[in-house]
């Protein structure tokens, strides 16, 4: 019998938000069309009253906002060679230099994507906690779908950065008011 | 901006915070050390202590809890102190050079013109009296 397969591919939209901005730092967030919560928003609902990476989560609020305020975000606190170090999959190494500072270094096992766009912006996703042990963030049923997220939208990012839909003047994004990412 | 998100960071436990701070403080220092003596990459940071590439790179995070330890070896390879005591730092700093400016600003009530007498002193004293005049 012959058998039909239908490829139903629907369009998500999302729209950039503002998650905080400090002194020297301007996080962005983005938020998917019909969902109550941005991505940065639902990894702190994940995750601030969980008593086991009460340091972990801690931690890494502070450091976001230690580089908000006081240092921007260098290139330095934000990592590829981790990942690296992680095996990340063959087709990681094929995007662009900023596209792969998905990851904000952090030698734990809680993962914050995000994606570092200058000194002064950076977008702030989803994360989770990594199994721990020697496994990528692709093998990990937790954090994978932040993951491959982290990577759709970042990859849509750059596509509007390049298309002159997004752009950024100083810690200021300019965009049209209405405007969506389509994943 | 959420409300949530902004809660979020006035709520971090100011233990962690301290920490952060006082850990990319550390970091900060080291990278400006290493520019001043001309270390320029982790790489050669890593060949100075005679570790992988990888450890140091970990150690520098602004997140690593950097043992003692570690911060007296960077110091070694780096041939300064990172961090001091505040009685060995007193001690060090006694002697700070300074700079002492007199500035005089004089209106005359029958004209608008404003007149500036400006004295500059610069050099080096145990410790000294700010005047302003």
């Amino acid at each position: 019998m012959n058998s039909l397969a239908i490829n139903l591919k629907v369009n998500i939209f999302a729209t950039i938000k503002t998650a905080q901005s400090f002194n020297k730092v301007t996080y962005y967030t983005v938020k998917f069309e019909n969902e109550e919560y941005s991505e940065f928003e639902k990894f702190i609902i994940g995750h601030r009253n969980l008593s086991e990476i009460h340091n972990e989560y801690n931690d890494l609020m502070s450091l976001i906002k230690r580089l908000g305020n006081e240092i921007g975000a260098l290139e330095r606190y934000f990592s590829r060679k981790e990942r690296k170090a992680e095996a990340l999959p063959p087709e990681w190494n094929k995007l662009r230099p900023h596209e792969r500072k998905l990851h904000i270094k952090y030698h734990h096992n809680l993962r914050l994507y995000c994606m570092r766009i200058n000194d002064e912006v950076v977008f702030l996703f989803n994360g989770g906690i990594k199994t721990p042990g020697k496994i990528t963030a692709q093998e990990c049923k937790v954090v994978r779908q932040y993951f491959r997220m982290a990577n759709k939208l970042a990859s849509c990012i750059e596509e509007a950065m390049k298309d002159g839909e997004i752009s950024f003047h100083g810690k200021r994004i300019e965009i049209e008011e209405d405007y969506e990412l389509i994943l | 901006m959420s409300d949530l998100i902004t809660n979020a960071f006035n709520e971090i436990d100011p233990r962690n915070e301290r920490f952060i701070e006082k850990n990319t403080d550390i970091v900060e220092e080291i990278y400006a050390l290493m520019e001043q003596h001309g270390v320029k990459s982790q790489k050669e940071l890593a060949k100075l202590l005679g570790k992988k590439e990888s450890e140091v790179s970990k150690l520098l995070t602004g997140i690593q809890n950097m043992t003692l330890r570690s911060i007296t070896n960077l110091e070694v390879a780096l041939g300064t102190d990172i961090i001091l005591t505040a009685s060995k730092a007193k001690v060090r700093f006694e002697h700070t050079n300074y700079m002492i400016c007199y500035k005089q600003i004089q209106t005359s009530s029958h004209s608008e013109k404003t007149s500036t007498n400006e004295h500059f002193q610069i050099g080096k004293v145990s410790s000294f009296k700010l005047k302003i005049a």
